[in-house]
C-alpha cells in the first residue's frame, strides 16, 4: 500500500472538508483493525488518511437522565472506566471482550461501528441497546437509528463518504444481559458472530427482550421479541422452543451458516430458560 | 569479534538482540504445499550483497541424521510436507529479505497423502514399539467386565516467548552459534556435518530457553544450520528468527495421539488384563520417533498392576510437519490415556475412581512395569492430601446426585470434578548422550570459594541458584562464594540434551556428592580441596516408578449453561517430589506448568490437516485472567533425594479436567462396556 | 514522513512511513530493545509502551499516530522509583519473568500506579492478561503487581521527593 497523505484536522468540520477532498480517504480513530489486518486498507491505490483520534470533540462523553452521548473516538478502555458502566448494559460487556486492555487503550467506539465489510461484536450490543448515530457529511449532520447501518440482506451499508461522530446510548435498565461468541472461529473468520441478549423484568414479567447477532450479516427480528413481550416467567418450554427456533430460522433465512444458526437456537433458548441467571 | 558478540545486548539471551555489524538477515523459502516433486523455483532478481541459498550450496551432509531418520536442511527434488524449507534468502535489510521471500515461487506437484491415524499402513511406520507379559487374550476372555475405550489428543503448540531462531557468526576460524536448544552439543555436530568442518571448529552458545516442554530438542539444529549455512557462503553475521506465524505452523508440536485400550477386570474390580493400542502422528520427519514411541510403550501401565498387559505403540508418518515433543515426551500423553481409562473402568465396575486406582495400585514386587517393584508407589500419600485440599469425595457425591436426578436427562448435568495422577521418572526418559560419561568436579580454594564444573548447567538462572544454594549449604558457605561453570571442551562427553531431566538430574546428584565429598575432608586436609564424581549408574535394571515423583490432580468446572463451555473453577494439585531444594520456586513452576496444561485442554486447538495463517488467531492460549485459582501442596515425606517435577502437571491435569468434563457432560463417547 | 514525539523524557525526530509500526521503529530506530515485535497484531502485547499514560500496543500505532504523544518504553520506567517498587515486589514473591514479558508487565503495572489511570486494583488482571507470555505462575505474578500497587497507594509523592 501507498499512503499519499495523512491528513490531521483540528476539528470535525475539517475532517468533514477533508473528506470531501478526498471520499475515498480512510478515517483513522484507533486504528487497531487497520493495523492488525492489513487487507482492510486497499494495496491497490494511493490512500489517504484523515486523523481523527484526537480531535476533541469525537472525545466526549455527555450523560443525560434519558441517554449518554459518546464520541466516536472515545476508547473503550474509557467507557469501561465510567462509574457506572453497568449503566452501559450489553455494550459493557460486549466493549470488555475486544482485545486486550492495552488494545481496548486504542479501539475506539466508532471504530467498532464504522467497519465497512461486516458488524463487530459490539455492533449486536448496540442493536439491542437501540442506539442512536450521528453522521456527518459535505451536506450536513443528521441522527439515526443504528439500524439505518444496516443494508439490503441485513449486511453493513455504512454510508460512504460520512463519518460517524457520535453514538446515543438510551438509558435503559436490564435485569438480564450476555454477549458471546458465537461459536469458535474469531475474527477475521467470515463466520465470526457475536450473540448479544438482553431483557427487562418486571414483577416476574418480561417486560423487553431484544435478542441479536452480528457477523457478516446482523440477525435482529423486533416482531419476534414483541412476541414474548409481556410474558410471565418462567416461560413455557414451548414458548422457549418456538421462540429459538424461530430466530434461528430467522438467522438461516439470511444465510447465516447452519451450524451457527443451530447455535443461535440454543443460544437463545439457555438465555430465556434462565434468564435471572444472566444479571447484571 | 567475540568481545563485541558479548556486547549485542545477549545477556538477557534474547536472539532478537543480536545486531552486529555486517549483518544479514536470513529467511527461508518455502514449499508452498506438499509432499510432492519440486518443480520449479523462481526467485526475484536480487541485488547485490542478498543471496539466493539452496541444497546444492551446503558443503557436507545434506541432512541431519538421527537414529532411525534424516532430516534435509533445504529440500531437494522434492518436498516432504507444505512448509518444508526449500531455500534461503539473506541480505542486510530484512524488509526486502521478506519481500524477496514472498516474490519467490515455488511450484511443487503436490500428491497430499492420508495423514490420520485410524487407518495407516506399515509404509507409514516410522518406529514402532511392543510390550507384553501375560497372555492378555486370555484373561480378556476370562474377565468379568471388559472396557473398550479410545482417547484422542491433538496438536499442542509450544508457544516459545521468543519465536526460534538462531545466529551465527565467526571469531577469527571459530564459527559461533546463538541458539536457544536444549542440545548444544547435537548443535555443533550437526554444523559440523553440514559444513563439512571439525566440531571443535565450532562453538554454540545458548541463548535464553524459557518453558521449552522439550520442544526444542533437535529443531533448533535445524535453524542453525540454516544461519550457519549463510555465515560460511557469505562470510558474515547472520540471523535466522521465524515469525510467529512460521513458529506456530512449522515448528513440532505435541505429537496427536491415538489411545484404544481394552482392559479387563475381575469381579472385585481389579485390572486382569491391559491391552493397549498407541498411535502418534509424528509428521513427516520424526527424529524423536523411536524415543516417544519407546517412553509410550515404558508407561502405558502408569503406577496400576496388571498379570497380563500388552502394548503396540506406533508413530506413524503423515505429510505435515514434523511433530514430536511435548513434557516428557511421550510420558504425558500416556498417562492422559491411561488415566483416562482409569476413570471408565471404575464406571464400569461401580468403584469410586478414588478407590478403583487405589485397589489397582501396584505393591512391592509387582513386575507390570517388566521389573520387579522395589517401593510402593507413593499414591496414597498423594490422594490422601489431595482429597483434604480438594474436597473431592464431597464434590464427586455431591455432582453425581446431579448428574443422576437431572429433570431433563439430555441436558448435561453441568458440574464435574475428576482426578488423575502421575509420576515422573529419569529412568524412564530416553538417554540421548552418553549419561555414564557425566562427570563433576568441585574445588574449594584457599580463599573458601567453591568452584563447580559440570557438563551441563541448568538453563534458567534460578534453578542454578538453587544449585549455588543446595552446595552452599553442604559445605557451609555463603552461596555468594560458588561458582558454577560450564566444563564443554570439544571432547567433553555428549551428555544428551542440557535441561532435559534424566541427564540434569544426575549432574545435580553428583553435585550434591562432590560437595558432600569436600564437606567430609573440609577440616581434615589442606586446602584447595578437589572432589570429582563421575556417574556409575548400577548395571541393574529398576523399575522406572522405584524412585519417581509422583503428583495428583484434582479440577473442578462446570459448564456454561448458553454455549456449554467448561469453566474451571479450580485445580489442585500434591505433590511427592522427595526432598525440594526450592519450595517457592517448585510450587511457581508448578502452578506455571498447571496453568499452561489447563490451557492446553481449553482454547489451544490445532488441526495440522487444516493449518493456515488463521489458525494462529484460533489458537487461544489462556491469559492471566482465564487462570482459575491453582493449589499445589508438595508432601515432606522425609525423602532426602530430589525428585523431577517438570512433567507432573501436564500429565496429571489434563487427563483430571478431562474426567471432570466427562462428569459434568455425562457423556463417555469413546467407552463401551462388555 | 517526519515523526517528533517524547520518547522517555527526550524530544525525538525521526523520519518514517505514516503506517510504519511505532514498536519497529522504537526498536530499530531508538534502540529500544525493550520492544518486541512479536506477532504484530496486539496479541502477544511484548510491544507494550506507555503512551500518554496508558499501556497500548505499539504494534498497532502508526508512526503518524505517534506525533506530538508522550511514549515511555521499558528503558523510561526503569528509572524511576516506580520501578525499583515493582522489582521489589516480584523479589518478594520469587518471581523471575522472562525478558520478553518482563518489560510490558513492568510497565503494565506501572500504568496501573499512575495516579491517572483508569487501571487500578480491580482492573489490574485485565491489564496483565495484556500480555501474553507463559513463562511464570499467573497466580505468582498477579500478587507481585497487586504486592507493587499496594506500596504506591497513598500520595502520589512522599515527602522526600
Amino acid at each position: 500500500m501507498t499512503i499519499d497523505d495523512v491528513a490531521r484536522p483540528a476539528t470535525v468540520q475539517e475532517a468533514v472538508a477533508s473528506l470531501k477532498r478526498r471520499p475515498d480517504a480512510i478515517l483513522w480513530a484507533g486504528g487497531t483493525l487497520l493495523m492488525s489486518d492489513p487487507s482492510c486498507i486497499p494495496a491497490d491505490r494511493l490512500v489517504s488518511i484523515v486523523d481523527i483520534g484526537r480531535l476533541p470533540e469525537l472525545a466526549g462523553i455527555h450523560r443525560t437522565e434519558r441517554y449518554v452521548e459518546v464520541g466516536a473516538a472515545v476508547t473503550l478502555a474509557s467507557l469501561l472506566a465510567l462509574p457506572k458502566p453497568a449503566l452501559l448494559g450489553p455494550l459493557a460487556m460486549a466493549a470488555a471482550a475486544v482485545g486486550t486492555a492495552s488494545v481496548r487503550n486504542l479501539a475506539t467506539l466508532g471504530g467498532t461501528i464504522a467497519c465497512r465489510n461486516r458488524f463487530m461484536s459490539c455492533f449486536a450490543a448496540l442493536s439491542c441497546m437501540d442506539a442512536a448515530v450521528e453522521l456527518r457529511d459535505p451536506r450536513g449532520v443528521r441522527w439515526h437509528g443504528i439500524h439505518k447501518l444496516v443494508g439490503p440482506g441485513n449486511r453493513p451499508a455504512f454510508p460512504e463518504a460520512s463519518m460517524l461522530t457520535r453514538v446515543r446510548l438510551p438509558h435503559l435498565s436490564w435485569d438480564a444481559v450476555v454477549v458471546r461468541a458465537l461459536g469458535d472461529p474469531p475474527y477475521p473468520h467470515p463466520d465470526a458472530s457475536t450473540f448479544a441478549a438482553c431483557a427487562r423484568i418486571e414483577q416476574g414479567v418480561l417486560a423487553d427482550l431484544r435478542v441479536a447477532v452480528s457477523g457478516r450479516i446482523l440477525v435482529r427480528d423486533r416482531s419476534l421479541e414483541m412476541t414474548l413481550a409481556g410474558r410471565r416467567l418462567p416461560l413455557s418450554r414451548r414458548e422457549i422452543g418456538s421462540f429459538s427456533s424461530d430466530m434461528a430460522a430467522s438467522a438461516l433465512a439470511l444465510s447465516i451458516p447452519p451450524d451457527i444458526s443451530s447455535r443461535l437456537e440454543a443460544y437463545v433458548s439457555a438465555f430465556l430458560d434462565h434468564p435471572e441467571e444472566y444479571a447484571l | 569479534m567475540k568481545a563485541r558478540s558479548r556486547g549485542f545486548g545477549l545477556e538477557d539471551g534474547r536472539l532478537s538482540s543480536f545486531r552486529p555489524p555486517d549483518l544479514v538477515y536470513v529467511a527461508t523459502v518455502r514449499a508452498p504445499s506438499g509432499p510432492g516433486a519440486i518443480q520449479s523455483i523462481h526467485s526475484p532478481h536480487l541485488p547485490r550483497d542478498y543471496r539466493f541459498i539452496t541444497a546444492e550450496d551446503i558443503p557436507g551432509q545434506a541432512a541431519m541424521e538421527f537414529p532411525g531418520d534424516k532430516v534435509p536442511i533445504l529440500a531437494k527434488g522434492r518436498v516432504d510436507y507444505p512448509g518444508q524449507p526449500v531455500g534461503l534468502i539473506a541480505g542486510p535489510d530484512r524488509g526486502r529479505v521478506d519481500e524477496a521471500v514472498r516474490l519467490t515461487k515455488v511450484l511443487v506437484d503436490a500428491a497430499p497423502e492420508d495423514g490420520g491415524l485410524d487407518c495407516f499402513g506399515s509404509g507409514r511406520l516410522k518406529a514402532r514399539a511392543q510390550r507384553s507379559t501375560g497372555d492378555v487374550d486370555r484373561a480378556l476372555a476370562e474377565a468379568a467386565t471388559v472396557v473398550k475405550a479410545s482417547y484422542r489428543l491433538g496438536a499442542v503448540d509450544h508457544y516459545y516467548p521468543e519465536p526460534q531462531g538462531a545466529a551465527a557468526y565467526y571469531d577469527y576460524d571459530r564459527l559461533v552459534i546463538l541458539s536457544s536448544t536444549q542440545w548444544p552439543s547435537q548443535v555443533r555436530r550437526a554444523i559440523a556435518s553440514a559444513l563439512a568442518v571439525d566440531q571443535s571448529a565450532v562453538t554454540v552458545l545458548s541463548g535464553f530457553l524459557g518453558p521449552h516442554l522439550d520442544g526444542k530438542l533437535w529443531y533448533p539444529s535445524l535453524l542453525a544450520c540454516h544461519a550457519a549455512l549463510v555465515a560460511f557462503i557469505l562470510g558474515k553475521p547472520a540471523m535466522l528468527q521465524l515469525s510467529r506465524d512460521e513458529d506456530f505452523l512449522y515448528t513440532p508440536k505435541r505429537a496427536p495421539l491415538l489411545a484404544s485400550y481394552r482392559a479387563g477386570m475381575d469381579e472385585d474390580g481389579r485390572l486382569c488384563a491391559l491391552d493397549a493400542s498407541l498411535a502418534v502422528n509424528i509428521g513427516a520427519h520424526g527424529p524423536l520417533a523411536a524415543a516417544i514411541v519407546d517412553t509410550l510403550a515404558a508407561s502405558f501401565t502408569g503406577p496400576y498392576s496388571c498379570p497380563a498387559v500388552r502394548a503396540d505403540v506406533w508413530a506413524v508418518a503423515s505429510d505435515r510437519p514434523p511433530m514430536g515433543a511435548w513434557a516428557g515426551l511421550g510420558l504425558s500423553s500416556a498417562t492422559y490415556g491411561l488415566e483416562r481409562l482409569a476413570d471408565a473402568c471404575s464406571r464400569a465396575s461401580g468403584a469410586d475412581p478414588l478407590a478403583f486406582r487405589l485397589l489397582n495400585v501396584s505393591q512391592k514386587g509387582d513386575t507390570t512395569s517388566g521389573v520387579a517393584l522395589k517401593q510402593v508407589p507413593r499414591l496414597k500419600g498423594v490422594s490422601e492430601r489431595l482429597l483434604e485440599l480438594s474436597d473431592y469425595r464431597r464434590k464427586r457425591s455431591a455432582y453425581e446426585l446431579i448428574r443422576k436426578r437431572r429433570p431433563d436427562p439430555s441436558l448435561p448435568p453441568g458440574f464435574g470434578v475428576g482426578l488423575a495422577f502421575a509420576y515422573q521418572s529419569n529412568d524412564l526418559l530416553p538417554a540421548f548422550g552418553n549419561l555414564k560419561a557425566l562427570a563433576v568436579e568441585a574445588e574449594l580454594d584457599k580463599d573458601g570459594f567453591l568452584t563447580i564444573r559440570a557438563p551441563i548447567l541448568p538453563t534458567d538462572s534460578s534453578a542454578l541458584g538453587v544449585w549455588r544454594n543446595e552446595a552452599a549449604a553442604i559445605i557451609g558457605i555463603d552461596p555468594k562464594a560458588v561458582r558454577v561453570e560450564r566444563d564443554a571442551g570439544a571432547d567433553s562427553p555428549d551428555a544428551g540434551p542440557a535441561a532435559f531431566s534424566n541427564a540434569m538430574n544426575t549432574v545435580a546428584r553428583l553435585v550434591g556428592d562432590a560437595c558432600s565429598d569436600i564437606r567430609d575432608r573440609r577440616f581434615r586436609e589442606a586446602l584447595p580441596l578437589v572432589a570429582r564424581k563421575v556417574n556409575r549408574k548400577s548395571g541393574r535394571k529398576s523399575s522406572p516408578l522405584d524412585g519417581a515423583s509422583w503428583a495428583g490432580a484434582v479440577v473442578e468446572l462446570t459448564l456454561d449453561p448458553l454455549d456449554g463451555r467448561p469453566r474451571v473453577k479450580g485445580v489442585w494439585l500434591s505433590l511427592d517430589a522427595g526432598r525440594v531444594l526450592s519450595p517457592v520456586k517448585a510450587r511457581l513452576s508448578l502452578e506455571r506448568d498447571a496453568a499452561r496444561a489447563l490451557s492446553t485442554c481449553l482454547g489451544e486447538r490445532f488441526d495440522p490437516d487444516h493449518a493456515g495463517p488463521a489458525s494462529i488467531r484460533a489458537y487461544r492460549i489462556s491469559r492471566l485472567d482465564d487462570t482459575p485459582p491453582i493449589v499445589v501442596d508438595f508432601l515432606d515425606t522425609g525423602d532426602a533425594r530430589p525428585g523431577g517435577l517438570g512433567e507432573l502437571a501436564f500429565s496429571c491435569v489434563p487427563a483430571a479436567f478431562a474426567n471432570a468434563l466427562s462428569q459434568a457432560s455425562d457423556s463417555a463417547d469413546s467407552e463401551e462396556t462388555a | 514522513m517526519n515523526v517528533t514525539f517524547i520518547l522517555n523524557g527526550e524530544d525525538v525526530a525521526c523520519t518514517a512511513g505514516a503506517l510504519d509500526r511505532l514498536s519497529e521503529l522504537l526498536r530499530d530506530t531508538f534502540g529500544m530493545a525493550s520492544v518486541n515485535t512479536d506477532c504484530g497484531s496486539g496479541r502477544c502485547g511484548t510491544c507494550l509502551v506507555l503512551m500518554d499514560g496508558r499501556p497500548v500496543n505499539s504494534c498497532l500505532v502508526p508512526a503518524f499516530r505517534a506525533r506530538d504523544c508522550e511514549i515511555i518504553t521499558y528503558e523510561g520506567f526503569s528509572r524511576t522509583d516506580d520501578y525499583g517498587r515493582v522489582q521489589a515486589a516480584f523479589d518478594r514473591h520469587g518471581v523471575d519473568l522472562c525478558p520478553f514479558c518482563r518489560p510490558a508487565r513492568y510497565l503494565a503495572i506501572g500504568s496501573a500506579m499512575d495516579a491517572r489511570s483508569d487501571s487500578r486494583g480491580a482492573d489490574l488482571p485485565s491489564v496483565l492478561s495484556s500480555v501474553l507470555c507463559t513463562c511464570s505462575s499467573p497466580a505468582a505474578v498477579l500478587a507481585a503487581a497487586m504486592d507493587a500497587l499496594a506500596g504506591r497507594q497513598g500520595p502520589r509523592y512522599s515527602r522526600d521527593h
